[in-house]
This record gives structure tokens, sequence and C-alpha cells, in this order.
């Protein structure tokens, strides 16, 4: 049998090599518009001109020098795997800076392709980039590609049966890099002026007020324009589950277990999609990478840096492939900073629980509450970070940040952005979710049919006094139990178990409520993966007591201060 | 001067949203703010990116208008207006800037 030839594309980030991917395999790798969307190696198989091929996705890195994880796994792949071929991914319009990777990669004597990708933006920003005198140059095949839109992916697979090794011999690679630029790269003026924008989105004065007029937006899409969905669902899961009926034993596990507790899940997707519809509209426009710049200034007085920007960011989504983009970050220090803290980032799985609270107790400032919520992770993360760089992981933390071009985002791509992420929420709600609808019925069912003497009342019961400061119900002490495998369990927990969330508890105890699900431990999968990463049950504990104490702390003061104002 | 006009407007509109929604006024003022910061320095980015901020705010108080009009039919929830769609009136400065820029 032939063996499959081995590709590794290699990069500066943000160069769109994943896209790339996507157009050599046909596959739907997830891509985005700032630097470290890819922190591990990724890899799509194809089968090109009858030869199997196997191309292996490297995180971008912008030397071959290991400072960073990123940096470590591209280097050793490259160094001891000693692939068929390189396909290095070089953005047209920052050619210099591409060039200085391609030159180290050049003395590792490995066959190379390059594929001078994003030749229409460079155009668009007045950069005319000479391929044919590059190849001349370095001796290698250079084929102009536009990954996103697959133009050039012909060439370039027909290019990787013919690589070569660089002709050029590298003394001074920086020189040698401005060199070549001089020679290649031709120079006029821009016909778009989207960079302009620039000196208004990270202006001193107006970038904060901008980013958090950007951010209000987000929350009133993500809740009111999507109510009527919600609202359509929610009418649909109540018919099932009265035309079902709970008449038999199967009957109430189906009506009152699977569907109730999924239901009261499901019911949220719309606002989950629609919320990262616009995440994927910032990230894929090239604001969010801004974003992160007008922030990187408060955040580097809490002992931050840039690169810890865009996992926190990414920790809206979801804090598992926010905590393993931390990888990025070469500063082991800030890195472990960035992991401890993430969990404080509100991931859409705690979307659901502000929803119905906030629909519940505050329906004329829902989007304020839950944007409040939001605001109270960012800003006890921020306060966290500050006491740990401080107090546990002294030392400097310098600011490296690279602004990707500004593009206007094709549907395509937020789409399939969109979809990659709410296929994710939509299989923990057809696996995890139904299997704890089932385990929650169970509990709430027997030994009685009677709830408060059912194990889940049991259960409540014991562990409430812990909570009696908050006044919460046995109830809601069940719900954040469950909730401990995924936060989406919390309010499957409350749908099947209580009946009018309304007379159970105050609007205070309700935000109190919302707050202590923001902050308590992280579910079980973002556990796993800062035992992973950090490498240590220590850190890992750390997570669990401390995120413990924060929200136990702040949520009491919270339900206290708001009953005060008369909540 | 087209600056300051629409920094005058969206000023006068953060006012009267501020009795319903502070966060909505804050959007709108910031706008204003940007309008205005344009106007003083002069500079074409800054009528740009405030026309942009409006004429987003604008399309989503009109999507919430929406979704408000639906809840109300079939789910008899009630129907507000939202002072945010006034943005549309930036579309023609929009248009304009858009091809101030494309001449060179």
């Amino acid at each position: 049998m032939q063996k499959a030839m081995r590709v590794a594309m290699v990069g500066n980030p943000n160069v769109g090599k994943t896209a790339l991917l996507n157009a050599l395999t046909g596959g739907s790798f997830e891509i985005g518009n700032f630097p470290g969307t890819t922190v591990e190696k990724k890899e799509g198989r194809a089968r090109i001109k009858g030869v199997e091929i196997n191309f292996v996705d490297l995180p971008g890195i912008y030397s071959l020098e290991a400072y960073s994880l990123d940096e470590k796994i591209a280097r050793d792949y490259l160094v001891n795997e000693r692939p068929d071929v390189v396909l290095n991914v070089i953005d047209a319009s920052n050619l210099e800076r591409n060039l200085y990777l391609t030159l180290q990669v050049c003395k590792l004597n490995i066959p190379m392709v390059i594929a001078l990708n994003m030749v229409d933006e460079a155009r668009k920003r007045g950069i005319d980039v000479n391929s044919r005198k590059l190849q001349e140059i370095i001796d290698v095949p250079v084929i102009e590609t536009v990954a996103v839109e697959k133009k050039g992916i012909e060439k370039l697979k027909a290019a990787l049966f013919n690589p070569s090794i660089c002709g050029v011999e590298v003394k001074n690679r920086q020189k040698l890099a401005e060199q070549i630029v001089e020679q290649v790269v031709r120079k006029r003026e821009p016909s778009i002026c989207l960079d302009a924008l620039d000196d208004v989105f990270t202006d001193p004065l107006l970038g904060i007020p901008i980013f958090f007029s950007v951010m209000w937006m987000l929350f009133r899409f993500t809740y009111d324009v999507a109510s009527p969905l919600v609202n359509t669902i929610d009418l649909a899961f109540n018919i099932t589950i009265d035309t079902i009926g709970s008449q038999s034993i199967i009957a109430s596990l189906l009506s009152h277990g699977v569907i109730k507790g999924v239901g009261s899940v499901l019911v949220f997707v719309p606002n989950i999609a629609f919320l990262f519809i616009a995440l994927a509209f910032m990230e894929l426009s090239g604001y969010m990478a801004r974003a992160a710049f007008i922030m990187d200034r408060t955040m580097s007085r809490f002992g931050l840096n840039g690169r810890a920007v865009i996992p926190l960011i990414m920790g809206f989504g979801c804090n598992v492939p926010a905590i393993m983009a931390t990888r990025a970050i070469d500063d082991w220090k800030v890195r472990l900073t960035t992991v401890l803290i993430n969990p404080f980032m509100s991931c859409s799985a705690r979307l659901p629980i502000y929803i119905l609270f906030a629909g519940t107790f505050f329906p004329s400032m829902a989007s304020a509450a839950i944007m409040s919520l939001y605001l109270l992770g960012v800003v006890l993360a921020l306060i966290s970070a500050s006491l740990l760089r401080r107090f546990v992981f002294r030392g400097e933390a310098e600011f490296i940040m690279e602004m990707p071009p500004y593009r206007i985002p094709k549907l395509s791509a937020i789409a399939r952005l969109t979809w990659s992420r709410v296929k994710h929420f939509l299989e923990k709600a057809g696996t995890v979710i139904l299997v704890m609808s089932m385990v929650i019925w169970f509990l709430t069912s027997y030994p009685s049919s009677n709830i408060e003497s059912s194990y889940a009342g049991i259960l409540g019961r014991a562990i409430q006094p812990l909570f009696a400061p908050m006044h919460w119900s046995w109830e809601l002490v069940v719900a954040l139990i469950m909730g401990f495998v995924a936060k989406e369990v919390v309010v499957e927990t409350i749908g099947i178990t209580v009946g009018n969330l309304a007379n159970l508890i105050t609007p205070s105890q309700a935000f109190g409520f919302m707050v202590f699900s923001l902050l308590y431990m992280p579910c079980l999968a973002t556990l796993a993966v800062i035992r992973s990463e950090t490498g240590s049950w220590k850190w890992t504990t750390l997570a669990i007591a401390y995120s413990f104490m924060v929200a136990y702390t702040i949520s009491l003061m919270f339900t206290e201060l708001l009953s005060l104002w008369g909540w | 001067m087209l600056n300051l006009v629409f920094a005058l407007l969206f000023a006068s509109l953060a006012l009267i949203e501020a009795k319903n929604s502070l966060l909505n006024a804050f959007v709108l003022f910031t706008i204003a703010t940007t309008y205005f910061r344009g106007w003083r320095k002069k500079s074409k980015a800054y009528t740009a990116t405030a026309s942009i901020l409006a004429l987003c705010f604008a399309s989503l108080s009109m999507l919430i208008m929406l979704a408000y009009a639906v809840n109300a039919a079939f789910f008899g929830e009630a129907f507000k207006f939202e002072t945010g769609i006034v943005g549309f009136v930036t579309i023609p400065l929009l248009l304009k800037l858009k091809k101030s820029y494309q001449t060179p």
C-alpha cells in the first residue's frame, strides 16, 4: 500500500492556513480573523491525483525559536517528523514579516511550496506582489491563492507534486527579507479606507465607549431579536408535553424527563446562535482584535499581556477552547494566570440561566441584567489576575499584539463559524443533557413521586443549609449541584423541579443566584482542560476552591445589597 | 458642519432615550461624541465610524421592533418603539463618504 504524502502547513498567525486546509481537503475547520485561532496541529486528508495526502495545519508562528507552546509544537513537528513537503502560507499584505519565517524554514532543507495567500486583500490595500519574481529568487514554487474563495487551489494542488528545496543562501534573514521585498513588492494608493477606522476604534477617549456600545448591541441582538424564536420553541415543547401527558411511567419519563429537561435547554438555542452570529461578525471583521487592543491598556495594569486578551474574549463562547488558546502565551506565569481566571468569563452555557432568571425577574431590563453579569465576570477575572500576579505569579508582562486587517465578513463564513459552535451545543443536548434529564427525572420521581421526598429533595435539603444566607430553595441548590456536569443542566433541573420560578425567590435572591451561576466552580470539561493545560492537580483544585469562594461571597453580597434596595 | 448637525441630533436622541433606557442612550451619546470629535478633528474616519455605528444601531433597532411586532401579534406581548431606528438618516452621508474614498 502506498504511504500517504505528509504536507505540513506552516506560516505566521492569521495568514489563512486553516482556510487553505479547508479549501484543499473540503473540511470545515473553524477559521477566524485574529492571531491564535489554531493552537494545536490539525490534520486533514485529501486524495489528489490519486495520491493520499495528509495535511497537517501547524499553529501560526513567527519563528522557529520555540518560546511559546504553539511555536514549540510547530518546530518539533518540522524537526522531528520531517514532513515530505512544507506548504508555507504567506500573507501577501505582509510579505517581509512572513518571509522572515520562510527563510528560517528554508534552512531545514525540506522540499517547499509557497502559497501566497490573500492576494485580493493585498491589492485592495495597494500592495502588488510579483509572485514570479519571488519564485525566481527563492527557487520554490509560489502560487497565488485566495483560500476563502478557493482561488488558486487547483494550481496549488498541482504544485504540491513539484516542491523544491530553497535555492537561496540565508545568512542574515532580516536583511535578506528586506532585499527580497524591495524586488518583488510594488506599492500604490489603496482603494479601501477601512484601516482609517483604526484611529477611531483605538482612540484613547472613544475606544472604550465604542466597545461598550458594541457589547450592548450584541446583548440586545442576543436577547431581544431572538425572542420570537425562543417563544415559538417554548410553545412547541409545551404543546408536546401536554400531548404526551404523564399517565404511564414511560410517558412521564418522556414528557417530564426528556422533553421537559432537554427542551428547557434547547429553548435557548436561538439566543446562543444569535450570540455566536454576533461574535463571529466581530471576530471575522477584525474588530475583536481592536477590542482586545483597547482593553489591553486596562488589562496590562492587572498583570496580563496582549496575548491573554484573546483567550479571555474566547471564553465568552466556551471556556474549554479558550483555555487551550492560552498556549499562544509564551510567559508561563501569565499563561497560568489566564487559565485560572478564564472560568470567570461567562460562557454561552451560562446564558440560558441568565435569560431564564432575567426574563422572569427583570423583564423590563433583561438585556441590561445579562450584560451586567458579563461585565461582573470580566471585572472579577481582572481583579483575580491582579491578585494572582501580585502574590502568586510575580513578574513583568510585556505587550505584543498584532492587528489583523479589517474584512467585511462573508455570510457563508459567519454561518460556518456559528454552526460549528451551535453544533457543539446541540451535541451536548443530545448526549450529556439528555442523560442528565433522565437522571434528574429519576432523582425527582423516586423513591416517592412527591418531589420533596424524592432523592433530589433529600439531597437538596441536606445541602440547602449551606446556602441558607442566600435564601435559595432546595430545588435551586440541586440545580447548582447538577450544573457541575455542564452549566446548561442548571436550567434543565429548574425546568424539571420548579413549577413557577417567580413564586420561589425574590428578585434580589434571583440576581444572587445568577451571580453564583456565573462564578461558581467551572464545569467538568473546563476542569479537565485546566488539569491537562496546567499539568497539575494543585492548580485545578485552586480553580475549584477559589471560584467557589468568590461565587459565595459576591453572590451573598449582591443578594443582601439588592434586598436593602427593596428588590 | 454635517458632523456637528449629526452630533446634535444624536445627543438630543440620547437625552430623549435616557428616560427609557440608559444603555440605549449611552450608545446614542457615543455616536454623538464620535461625530463631535470628527468635527473637531476634521477627520472623515470619525464621521465614517459614527455613521457605521448609527447604521448598525438602526438596523438592530429595526430587527428588535420586528421581534416586538411578532411577539405582540402571536404571544400577546407589548410593542415598543426603538429610538435608535433614526440612525438610518446617516445612510446618505455614508454613501457620500464611500464615494469620496473611492475617488482618488
